[in-house]
């Protein structure tokens, strides 16, 4: 359950670094540890960081807590070498105390490893830390608690209830004075032991205390079973969880016995009897207003006086007069409450001297009011002879504790007894020896002495066997030193017991001259003996009580594993309520019988006889614990209740001060436990991502040995994990990378992130592996300390290329050298091959095909359709068709594309695309130009309809005339004169037809094929000879022609004629159409664009409007002005020219403005 | 008097007009105009009613007879436009559907039933048809 499989690689700690409470960590082998590495997570749980714990100078070792150094360095650094290479070792556990940043102290569990080199030596340790700090804390507390809850049980009574007052703890004590046992008081009301003789304000003041959280003193009267009463002392605390009161915690202490004084004697019998044996003793009582109530017998013995003549009289008349501020300061006290110790008094007897009495004093009450009190007499004064002085100091001494009290003791021992040392030694039930607490020489406390006994000596005390100088000196003092020290010459030495007769310290007296065992000392130092082992016992109790107080009480009845005590026998003596809980409401049947007084070895046997393994691990281990053979004893086991999955940790621990008890605890780990198992299911996932990613990953240290490899990297190199694990990165790459590996590696282990690395890697079997992928270096603390890769198998992609790359020479030859352009491409669209064709299509050259990708060489209005097509291509298996795009030339140069895609099929499956692309501009080209004729041819004819119409219209008109004059002059009522005037018209009419006639013939004259040679012609000569012809208009008009002709555009080969016409059409055009209101001046430029002469013909005239007329400007008969004289020809005929020519022409004008032709014709110059 | 205008850049084929019409009736004062810009400056002078025919070529320079009629809109007077033209094609009777004014498209010479004919049906728009 403890990761021990976990093979820790520095891609599962990468992993690992989130959402996980382990720490995991790496240190040198060094005797400190000092920390490589350290998870993330390490600062939220103990406060340090790799980094920290380096920049603090510490070492792992430094923030152990220094109780668990030793062990650490033990086990977990000095690991023993008995290691045989190769082998697998597996991890081992180790708790420990780690002292966190914030100083606290946490309990963790280690799993760790060793790393080891190539030899076997151990170079690093690798390690997962467990947080089992709640875990441990439990221990602790519980084998003080148990002390403590012991020394309560042993003193009180106790019993805890929940918040409706229904009892769920009591103690033995409890039992005992309310005569139920335990059965029939859990789960009862507490009011069960109501005496009925506490008023309901009693209860109610009561409760309304603890409800408050506050803690409750009081007395109260309870009722036993057999319905007799007792008084008890009582202290109920709450106790808290969350915040929240959950539990009530009683104590109580009986007090009874100085009301009843029957009750008394029944509840200390061996007190009473000691009374009653006592004939010396006196027994009286006092009136408050401390007159005798009652006087025993033995007072008349003892004092001489008659009871008879002291009953009624005050107490003080007894009392001598020195002691009578003692006196009265006691019998103020009692009647105020305040308990008092046994004291001495001086008492005047009958024949006039003073006897020293011993009282032992104490109060009746009736309901809760001292009445009187109760005192117990007896003449100590023989004894007081001797031990007088003693007494008083001891008394005066008695509120002191601890060493100052021994030291006193051992001053008055050597004063009183006239000894010139004496010693205490205190009994240490640990180390089993006797530590001195006070050693004195005459008045000087030797400080700091310390001398422990044990050996032969120390048996010697257990076995009460008394130590007399010169014999024993040497062994309580095995140091010559000492004894010469202190010029020790005799010694007496006493052991000292506690009630139960169990040594708990020693007394040695001491003295330079040899020690008289003198009887009337014998008192005195029985007295010593005596007081010193009380002193020791109570100093004992005093500490375990403070031990265990400084836990809340709470903790106890709160805690939530469960406890139990059981004797040597097996026998259950005491459980806590967890484990009542448990038992009745979980357990299987045979838990539930392991309440108090059930054998819990019983419970086991008969789990063992049902087959229950685990119950006989349980048994052994509490048994070894028993007998000593183990000090504690621990076992995680699974406990499944019907509803749900549960776990438990069950733990066998001494009981401190009983050596034939143990604490048996369950604590119910389930949720730690599910966390546990969920993060090893993540760890898990993680693990099954890595190691089924189709990549291939793997980890190599900074010396290229393989930390880790995932199972793709294994399978296709077929090898073993195991195998890889002791090869270098580079036993397995082909040599024709090795180079470029190298380089690559060291750049990795600079810090960089290599992408795109090409690598060929050789299998077990000698086969090559392409690779392609990424390498990124694995930093901690700063520094690269190994690299992690992934890699993709490309294998197939470049064989592929390789194999059209290696194919025979013909096909090579042909395809190189085909006219065709053709290209392979990957099943990702990735070109992997191009012929010279293509490259030499498209402009590229071979080392540019890795980076082309098809977006660069189709243009972007031809790609998505394409790209679809060539998806659907590959994925659906289409009939391959001839598809047409725009490509791109490396000149940006648009070329028409023809691609039939074939698909590449490799061993039924389809692995890429092999296309076969034609150059299809030229073709294109013709085809736009074809497209262009025909456009223009259409246009053409339509202006001929529209010449043919305007033809027959304006012949027509002539016609109609002529037609209707004549036949005017038909009619008979026609005059002579009006005959005349109609034959004019009708002349006019001829004439005006036999120009349209005239016209006619010209301009189909240029329409028709033009079968005149060309010729050069001179543009400026032409100009010049226009100017000349058009002298007198020039002159009249005011005109001013300017020249702008480009040497390169006076040249032009031609038809002059045509070339004439244009320019006297457009210049007397010019003329004819200028402006009243300015100069005219006429612009004539041209110039030389590519194969093309552009020649412009500019006017400041009176305009066009182009809004309106621009489409009819060429128009056959078309005029715009009807104050110039115009057929509506000249344009035309202009038109017709220049397009004859081969040329264009626009016209630019605006009204009042001027015009400006432009006119565009090729340069034919062969 | 009621007035007929002839509107073409063609004086032979006004004067012809002219004949032709007064051969017909005496009952119209006739006005001729060679350029239509002319006769629109005119154009009040004239004064225009509902009775007032007008005979329109449509080839004429500078502004042909369609953008004769638009200009004449614009003046807010209506007349009826009968076109007399040498040749005229669908196209050119399609457009006429645009203006109502227009009542009939003769063919030059103009006769003596064509004046017949739109003295007769003057008010009647028939040229759809």
């Amino acid at each position: 359950m403890h990761k021990t499989d976990i093979i820790i690689s520095e891609a599962l700690i990468n992993l690992l670094k989130s959402n996980t409470k382990f720490i995991a960590y790496k240190g040198e082998n060094n005797a400190e540890c000092t920390i490589n590495l350290i998870s993330k997570s390490v600062e939220s749980i103990i406060g340090y960081s790799a980094e920290t714990l380096k920049s603090s100078k510490k070492s792992f070792l430094d923030i152990i807590y220094f109780e668990d150094k030793e062990i650490f360095k033990n086990k977990l650094i000095n690991v023993p070498i008995n290691y045989k290479l190769g082998s697998t070792e597996l991890p081992s556990k180790l708790e420990y105390r780690i002292v966190c940043k914030d100083k606290t102290i946490k309990w963790v569990e280690d799993v760790h490893l060793p790393v080891r080199n190539d030899l076997g030596e151990i170079t690093q340790i690798e390690g997962y830390l467990f947080d089992i700090s709640a875990i441990k804390e439990f221990q602790i507390v519980e084998n003080t608690l148990s002390t403590f809850q012991d020394a309560i049980n042993n003193a009180s009574i106790v019993s805890i209830t929940n918040v409706k007052g229904e009892i769920i703890y009591v103690n033995n004590n409890f039992c005992f004075y309310s005569k139920y046992n335990s059965d029939e008081l859990i789960g009862k009301n507490h009011n069960i032991i109501n005496s009925g003789k506490h008023d309901k304000l009693f209860f109610e003041t009561l409760w309304k205390t603890i409800k408050n959280g506050e803690t409750w003193r009081g007395e109260i009267c309870n009722k036993a079973k057999d319905g007799s009463y007792y008084w008890v002392d009582t202290v109920i605390t709450p106790i808290f969880n969350n915040h929240k009161i959950e539990r009530y915690l009683s104590i109580r202490n009986i007090i009874t016995d100085t009301i009843n004084y029957k009750e008394k004697l029944i509840e200390s019998e061996e007190r009473l009897s000691k009374i009653i044996e006592s004939v010396n003793d006196v027994i009286y009582t006092i009136s408050n207003e401390g007159t005798f109530l009652s006087l025993s017998h033995a007072f008349e013995k003892i004092t001489g006086w008659k009871v008879s003549d002291w009953i009624g009289k005050p107490f003080k008349e007894l009392v001598h007069p020195d002691d009578f501020e003692l006196a009265f300061d006691v019998f103020n006290k009692l009647f105020s409450g305040v308990p008092v110790k046994p004291y001495e008094l001086r008492v005047k007897i009958k024949n006039g001297s003073y006897i020293i009495i011993e009282i032992t004093p104490s109060t009746i009450k009736n309901k809760n009011v001292i009445i009187s009190i109760l005192g117990i007499a007896r003449d100590v004064t023989e004894r007081k002879k001797h031990e007088r002085k003693l007494i008083n100091l001891t008394q005066s001494v008695s509120v002191k504790t601890g060493v100052n009290y021994f030291s006193d003791l051992t001053k008055y021992c050597n004063t009183i007894l006239g000894v010139k040392y004496s010693m205490i030694g205190i009994f240490n039930p640990v180390q089993n020896s006797i530590n001195t607490i006070s050693f004195r020489t005459k008045n000087t406390e030797i400080e700091n002495f310390e001398f422990n006994i044990s050996g032969t000596v120390f048996h010697k005390i257990i076995k009460n066997e008394k130590l007399i100088f010169p014999k024993n000196l040497q062994d309580i003092f095995p140091e010559d030193k000492i004894l010469k020290r202190f010029n020790v010459n005799s010694c007496l030495g006493y052991s000292l017991y506690n009630q139960d007769k169990q040594v708990v310290g020693l007394i040695v007296l001491m003295d330079e001259l040899p020690i008289k065992q003198l009887s009337e000392k014998e008192e005195s130092i029985q007295y010593f003996i005596n007081r010193t082992a009380n002193e020791i016992c109570r100093e004992i109790a005093e500490k375990q009580v403070k031990a265990s107080e400084e836990f809340n009480l709470g903790i106890l009845s709160s805690l939530s594993s469960q406890l139990a005590v059981i004797n040597e026998s097996g026998e259950i003596i005491a459980v806590n309520e967890s484990w009542d809980k448990f038992s009745l409401n979980n357990g299987t049947e045979n838990i539930r019988n392991t309440g108090i007084g059930s054998n819990y070895f019983t419970v086991c046997e008969n789990a063992i006889k049902a087959g229950d393994l685990d119950a006989e691990k349980v048994l052994l281990g509490i048994q070894s614990v028993l007998n000593g053979k183990k000090r504690k004893f621990r076992m995680e086991y699974p406990c499944n209740s019907p509803t749900e999955e549960r776990w438990f940790i069950l733990s066998v621990n001494r009981m401190i001060g009983f050596q034939k008890r143990v604490v048996i605890r369950h604590i119910d780990i389930t949720e730690s436990k599910k966390i546990e198992q969920k993060l090893e299911k993540n760890e898990y996932r993680y693990r099954t991502l890595i190691q089924n990613s189709q990549e291939m990953i793997f980890s190599v240290n900074s010396e290229g040995n393989f930390t880790f490899t995932n199972n793709q990297f294994n399978k296709l190199l077929k090898y073993s994990e195991k195998e890889l694990k002791v090869k270098n990165l580079f036993d397995v790459i082909s040599p024709e990378t090795h180079q470029n590996c190298i380089n690559h590696f060291h750049s990795v282990l600079s810090g960089k992130s290599n992408k795109n690395v090409s690598v060929i890697f050789i299998t077990k079997n000698n086969k090559k592996i392409f690779a392609k992928g990424n390498s990124t270096p694995i930093v901690f603390n700063g520094k690269v300390i190994g690299t992690q890769s992934f890699f993709n198998d490309v294998t197939h992609e470049v064989l592929t290329q390789e194999k059209l790359g290696k194919s025979d020479e013909r096909y090579k030859y042909l395809i190189e050298n085909i006219n065709d352009a053709i290209i392979v491409k990957n099943k990702h669209g990735k070109i992997i091959y191009a012929n010279n064709r293509f490259l030499d299509l498209l402009g590229y050259k071979n080392e540019d095909l890795i980076n082309l990708n098809m977006k660069d060489y189709i243009h972007k209005t031809s790609f998505n359709k394409v790209n679809e097509y060539y998806t659907d291509f590959f994925n659906k298996k289409l009939v391959p068709e001839v598809i047409e795009y725009q490509g791109i030339h490396k000149n940006s140069t648009i070329r028409w594309l023809e691609d039939k895609p074939s698909l590449m099929i490799e061993n039924g499956e389809n692995i890429g695309i092999q296309t076969i692309i034609r150059d299809v501009t030229e073709i294109k080209n013709k085809e736009y130009e074809l497209n262009k004729v025909i456009t223009e041819l259409t246009n053409r004819n339509n202006e001929m309809m529209q010449f043919n119409y305007i033809v027959s219209h304006n012949l027509r008109s002539p016609i109609a005339n002529i037609i209707g004059l004549s036949s005017l002059l038909e009619l008979k009522d026609t005059s002579e004169d009006e005959k005349l005037v109609i034959l004019t018209h009708i002349k006019e009419s001829s004439l005006k037809m036999n120009d349209i006639i005239k016209d006619l013939s010209l301009v189909l004259n240029t329409k028709s094929n033009l079968n005149t040679k060309n010729q050069k012609v001179y543009l400026h000569s032409i100009i010049h000879g226009i100017t000349e012809t058009l002298e007198k208009q020039i002159e009249q008009a005011k005109c001013k022609i300017t020249t702008s002709i480009s040497a390169d555009a006076n040249e032009l080969f031609s038809v002059k004629s045509y070339i004439e016409s244009i320019f006297f059409n457009l210049i007397s055009n010019a003329i004819k159409y200028k402006s009243s209101k300015r100069k005219l001046i006429i612009k004539i430029s041209a110039k030389k664009s590519d194969d093309k002469i552009i020649i412009k013909i500019s006017d400041n005239g009176i305009g066009l409007d182009l809004k309106a007329n621009g489409a009819y400007v060429f128009g056959l008969y078309k005029r715009f002005n009807f104050e110039i004289e115009g057929k509506g020809l000249g344009l035309h005929m202009t038109k017709n020219q220049v397009e004859a020519l081969g040329g264009t022409i626009k016209i630019e004008s605006e009204l009042d403005k001027g015009t400006t032709f432009i006119i565009t014709l090729k340069n034919d110059n062969l | 008097m009621k007035k007929i205008v002839l509107i073409d850049d063609d004086s032979t084929s006004n004067y012809l007009s002219e004949l032709v019409i007064s051969s017909v009736t005496s009952d119209y004062a006739i006005i001729s105009f060679t350029n239509p810009v002319e006769l629109l400056q005119q154009i009040k002078e004239l004064e225009i009613d509902e009775d007032t025919i007008m005979i329109l070529d449509l080839n004429m320079p500078e502004i042909d007879g369609w953008e004769f009629i638009n200009r004449f809109n614009k003046t807010g007077l209506y007349c009826n436009f009968f076109i007399l033209t040498s040749s005229s094609n669908v196209f050119e009777k399609e457009n006429a559907k645009n203006y109502p004014q227009v009542k009939y498209f003769f063919t030059k010479p103009l006769s003596t039933k064509d004046v017949e004919y739109f003295l007769d049906r003057k008010y009647r728009n028939e040229i759809s048809k």
